[in-house]
């Protein structure tokens, strides 16, 4: 379960113009390919980024292999939930479960080292996420300040675990009291017996050490944060009858990490102990209840933060000559507009296709006046309703346009390709290696951006990939590289938004742009993987393709919001399952 | 509690054998450290790898004349009163980061693009990055990891350090993870170290104290509960080993193998620093003041005997840092754009420019580990060797005016822009600039640069296959 896969569609399915069929794989050293039907080609080559074609070994006896990608893969197979690697918790959940688990205010990981993130974006892959000897350090501190501060007079823990009356039932009693409800919350399911009497036993023996009974339960604290048991998120599947599928309180877990990066709350860890999380209506009463609660901020900010690069963003260096009033003010400006207008697409039930085409924002003043956009006054951001096709979704955003900029230039090429790897999971195939992508040449020199790169497309090996990506950025050419709206570049020549699509579909415009990309069957496709991928913390295979798929259908046959599709996510057999777990030796 | 005595010695299986287990194809590997007659002053060879991320342009940085005595190139201008401590090194090559390579048993990989991911990835490990965007990731172990198995028994508190100057992910690079462009050290295969960002985090791990008001009893005792700690958390590590599958059991592999560590690293708390570290340092958001306090904590690490192996990225490939002013001018561009040179000349200029700052800071390095005396009288940088540069050559042909090496795309893996300080107590033969023809490979100079620090192996990665020639002189 490695593979990427990529979905064909409109624009892969063209045929580019000037390219002979069979010399373009050559073309682009990928002479294997050449095998293939060329109609098939364009597919193959999005694949050739991802290593799809041939890495999957789906089950099946005789006749032809099933080739994923192909449309009726998934009527060929039976689709498997795959396994999600034992994954530890990332940065952002252990600093959100601790603050649940102690009602602490600190945030210990915000000192661990940083997280590596998954080629799909997402920081929360399991198999990604490693230890290692300065992160266990790390838990070490961690667990020891943070057992110290639960342990203080009048610490929210305190009140939660340690209200038992050590004089009237005993200390010993109330050891194995704290252990039973602290373990049941850190463990994020109840303790075994043989794991109550550890902890007991690990109590014990501090009091045997000369600790006193406080002492004694902050070691024992200690312990509970640095096992394995809370550091990972365990799926063992359910006993019994069928192992494949979750155990109620590790599909609780699925759902809190999902939606809050965070354990589950009280309610979730009653139902599933109640075993009401199996039902498919419950399923749905929760996910709207975890959206409506503000701990899905988290879902927003990491969820859509990473999605839409929002974290890269902090990193995007526009020339400070060019754009001095870029500054930190804007730039946290442009990233709570995202988030605040992703937000309200999923609040509102509003048809996924709204983040591409939009009559509203969310603005501050600061923002407003770097778009021009009048009426707006003071620091605090609200909805702005839009009377204009020149803004409104995100293509339109201050951070994408940004992200996806040169510090000083625009670069239709990479919001061409921003768009094709984001928004429609299509990503294009790489640049054949020792191709010249310099456009800045003498001979250039005083040609418009775009006819440096109309005229680079002139190279049919370059033309291959750059009539996927170049039109749709060229579509976005009126957002300077700070996304400030304009009609001429720097340089005084006018602005040309207007694109032709390699399927010969034109538009002027972001709006009519936009408008083209929502109908494009790969982008609620896309949305949902992006989705999936998050709430399951691996990478998809081509297998998921069928379980997207399934996704897909099930939300279109409501309303095909965003929330339908989180809820689909959540109602799917591929993430309510354990996956196929390999035997114990 | 009962103690596992299994598992003590589980850590020196690990420790030797890590390189096997992550590649079975390199059992030749296993280090082993020449047990050799010591002398009470012997220091041992410290050891230390400094990244440089987008490649660098060779042309101001390399002199024209081979050997010692060279004339200084304007590009190592600011080392003049170091020339005698480093070799400038030229024609080596790590082929597995360019796209297509022959390999030495006849099998070809044409890996595509991906220069910038493959030049962290493999820059220490010298092995063939597996190409994939998933979570399917494959690397090799690093030559710094590799020393640190070997040398944990000086400093078995802290094998080694990595260090990274910035955090940040500049995402993936043309099929390839980001990961592999976040990482220059790698455990094995699949685990990069974990990389250390804050100054203040490092002084607290090298120099933590002990409580001085405690009695040797008292110690004691808090070593006996935070075993007990340790202990459970092994007790619950062994319930889910029965119950999970084989990809998960990796992970809890990694878990045990950092217990361990820390169980190590408890148990010889208390021990304290041997030798004064100073004042614990700030935490400055300038990149170029941070860089200098992680090198007076490399050093400090080293003359205090903390570790012995050191890693750091000065920045992550891709990066986009604007060297503001660091010429004196406003250079306001983003390091990886201009690094492809598409702006011609004032591109280069820029690069070269920041070429010149990063050879500033390697000489300020060397000057910390220089002013520090050991105890067989020489010089800590004597007794070091420390590897400063990048995996590309990133002189490009699009210039002629101020690229006088004309040859070659910008990103290229051969030539590779090195620069070796120290002596290696004795094993090198500073003050030269090194030529080798015919591509060299870096993985031969790790094997050389293990054996100066008494760490034997026989072959390294993909290419090396014993000692690079001309480092004794």
């Amino acid at each position: 379960m490695t593979a990427q896969f990529v979905l064909h569609g409109s624009y892969m399915e063209t045929r580019p113009r000037v390219v002979p069929p069979l010399a373009l794989p050559s073309a682009l050293g990928l002479s294997r390919l050449a095998l293939l039907p060329w109609l098939a080609w364009p597919l193959c080559l999005a694949a050739a980024c991802n290593g799809a074609i041939g890495d999957a070994a789906p089950a099946g006896s005789g006749g032809p292999t099933p080739i994923p990608g192909s449309p009726d893969y998934c009527q060929q197979i039976v689709a498997e939930p795959g396994h999600v690697t034992l994954r530890r918790l990332n940065r952002t959940e252990y600093n959100n479960t601790v603050q649940d688990l102690l009602g602490t205010t600190s945030a210990p990981a915000d000192v661990f080292p940083e997280d590596d993130e998954s080629g799909d974006g997402f920081d929360n892959n399991g198999a990604i996420l490693s230890l290692g000897d300065l992160l266990m350090e790390n838990y070490d501190a961690a667990a020891r300040s943070l057992s110290a501060e639960a342990l203080g007079a009048a610490s929210a823990a305190r009140g939660r675990y340690l209200d038992c009356d050590a004089g009237a039932l005993g200390e010993t009693a109330c050891a194995r009291d704290f252990v039973e409800r602290f373990g049941l919350r850190a463990y994020r399911r109840p303790l075994d017996a043989t794991e109550a009497d550890r902890l007991v036993a690990l109590y014990e023996n501090a009091r045997a050490e000369g600790e006193s009974h406080d002492e004694a339960i902050a070691l024992t604290m200690r312990g509970i944060l640095m096992s394995p048991k809370f550091i990972f998120r365990v799926e063992v599947g359910a006993e019994s009858p069928d192992v494949n599928r979750l155990g109620d309180y590790e599909l609780a877990s699925r759902l809190s990490y999902f939606l809050w990066q965070s354990m589950p709350d009280e309610e979730l860890l009653t139902q599933a102990g109640a075993g009401l999380l199996q039902d498919e209506e419950e399923l749905r009463v929760q996910v709207d209840r975890m959206l409506a609660d503000e701990k899905s901020d988290a879902f927003f900010l990491n969820f859509a933060g990473q999605w839409l690069q929002l974290r890269r963003f902090a990193y995007a260096t526009p020339n400070a000559e060019l754009f001095p009033e870029f500054d930190a003010a804007l730039r946290q400006a442009m990233t709570q507009e995202t988030l605040l207008f992703v937000r309200h697409v999923v609040e509102s039930n509003a048809p996924v296709s709204t983040l591409l085409r939009a009559d509203f924002t969310y603005l501050n003043e600061r923002l407003a006046d770097h778009y021009g956009i009048a009426g707006v006054t003071g620091p605090e951001f609200r909805y702005v309703a839009l009377d204009t096709a020149d803004r409104g979704g995100i293509l339109t955003q201050g951070s994408i346009l940004t992200t996806t900029s040169h510090p000083d230039t625009t670069s239709p090429v990479r919001r061409g390709e921003w768009v094709l790897d984001n928004l429609l999971c299509s990503p294009p195939p790489d640049p054949p290696a020792d191709v010249d992508t310099f456009i800045q040449s003498e001979e250039n020199a005083g040609l418009s951006l775009r006819a440096k790169l109309e005229r680079h497309r002139e190279d049919p090996a370059c033309a291959a990939c750059h009539d996927l990506m170049d039109p749709i950025g060229f579509g976005m050419e009126n957002f300077d590289p700070i996304g400030r709206f304009r009609t001429e570049d720097r340089d005084g020549n006018p602005i040309d938004s207007s694109g032709v699509l390699p399927d010969e579909t034109s538009f002027v415009g972001v709006a009519e742009l936009s408008g083209i990309l929502h109908q494009d069957e790969r982008y609620t496709t896309c949305v949902t993987e992006k989705v999936l991928t998050f709430a399951l913390g691996r990478s998809l295979g081509n297998e998921d393709r069928c379980f997207v798929e399934e996704i897909v259908g099930q939300a279109q046959v409501r309303d095909t919001s965003l929330r339908e599709i989180v809820t689909q996510v959540v109602l799917n057999e591929v993430f309510r399952s354990a996956g196929g777990r390999e035997e114990s030796p | 509690m009962k103690k596992k005595s299994w598992h003590l010695s589980r850590r020196l299986f690990l420790g030797g054998a890590g390189a096997t287990i992550a590649l079975p194809l390199f059992e030749s590997m296993i280090p082993t450290r020449r047990r050799v007659a010591r002398a009470a002053t012997d220091t041992g060879v410290r050891l230390a790898f400094i990244y440089v991320p987008n490649g660098m342009i060779r042309t101001n940085l390399m002199p024209t004349a081979v050997g010692a005595g060279y004339t200084l190139p304007s590009g190592l201008a600011s080392l003049a009163d170091l020339q005698d401590d480093f070799c400038v090194l030229s024609g080596i090559a790590n082929k597995v980061g360019g796209g297509s390579y022959t390999y030495p048993d006849g099998t070809t990989s044409s890996d595509g693009p991906g220069d910038h991911a493959r030049d962290t990835g493999t820059f220490l490990t010298a092995a063939r990055l597996k190409k994939t965007s998933g979570d399917d990731i494959r690397n090799g172990i690093s030559v710094d990891q590799v020393a640190a198995n070997a040398l944990r028994e000086f400093t078995p508190e802290l094998p080694s350090i990595e260090l990274a100057t910035k955090e940040g992910s500049y995402g993936g690079d043309s099929g390839y993870a980001p990961i592999y462009k976040s990482n220059i050290s790698w455990a094995s295969a699949t685990m990069p170290m974990p990389k250390a960002t804050n100054p203040q985090s490092v002084f607290d791990r090298l120099f933590a104290g002990i409580d001085p008001t405690a009695t040797a009893m008292e110690l004691e005792r808090r070593r006996r509960l935070d075993q007990s700690v340790l202990d459970y958390c092994i007790e619950d590590m062994h319930d889910l080993e029965r119950r999970l599958g084989t990809r998960d059991r990796e992970k809890l592999d990694e878990y045990l193998t950092s217990i361990e560590q820390l169980e190590v690293r408890l148990a010889a708390s208390g021990g304290g620093a041997s030798c004064d570290p100073g004042t614990r340092p700030g935490d400055p958001s300038d990149f170029r003041q941070k860089t200098d306090i992680f090198y007076d904590l490399i050093t400090m690490a080293f003359q205090c005997d903390r570790t012995r192996v050191a890693s750091m990225i000065l920045q992550k490939d891709n990066s986009v840092y604007d060297f503001v002013n660091v010429d004196g001018s406003n250079i306001s561009s983003a390091h990886h754009q201009i690094s492809h040179l598409d702006g011609g000349a004032a591109d280069a200029r820029k690069i070269m420019a920041i070429n010149e700052w990063q050879m500033q800071s390697f000489g300020s390095l060397l000057r910390k580990m220089q002013a520090v005396t050991e105890a067989d009288g020489a010089t800590l940088l004597d007794n070091s060797l420390i590897l400063f540069g990048g995996g590309m050559d990133a002189t490009g042909d699009r210039d002629g005016d101020l690229i006088s090496e004309a040859s070659g795309p910008v990103h290229r893996h051969t030539n590779m822009p090195l620069f070796l300080g120290g002596r290696g107590g004795g094993a090198v033969t500073s003050g030269r600039h090194i030529e080798w023809t015919g591509a060299e490979p870096v993985a031969d100079l790790y094997i050389s640069m293990l054996a100066a620090a008494g760490v034997d192996v026989d072959t390294f990665g993909v290419e090396g296959t014993g000692p690079i020639s001309q480092l004794a002189g």
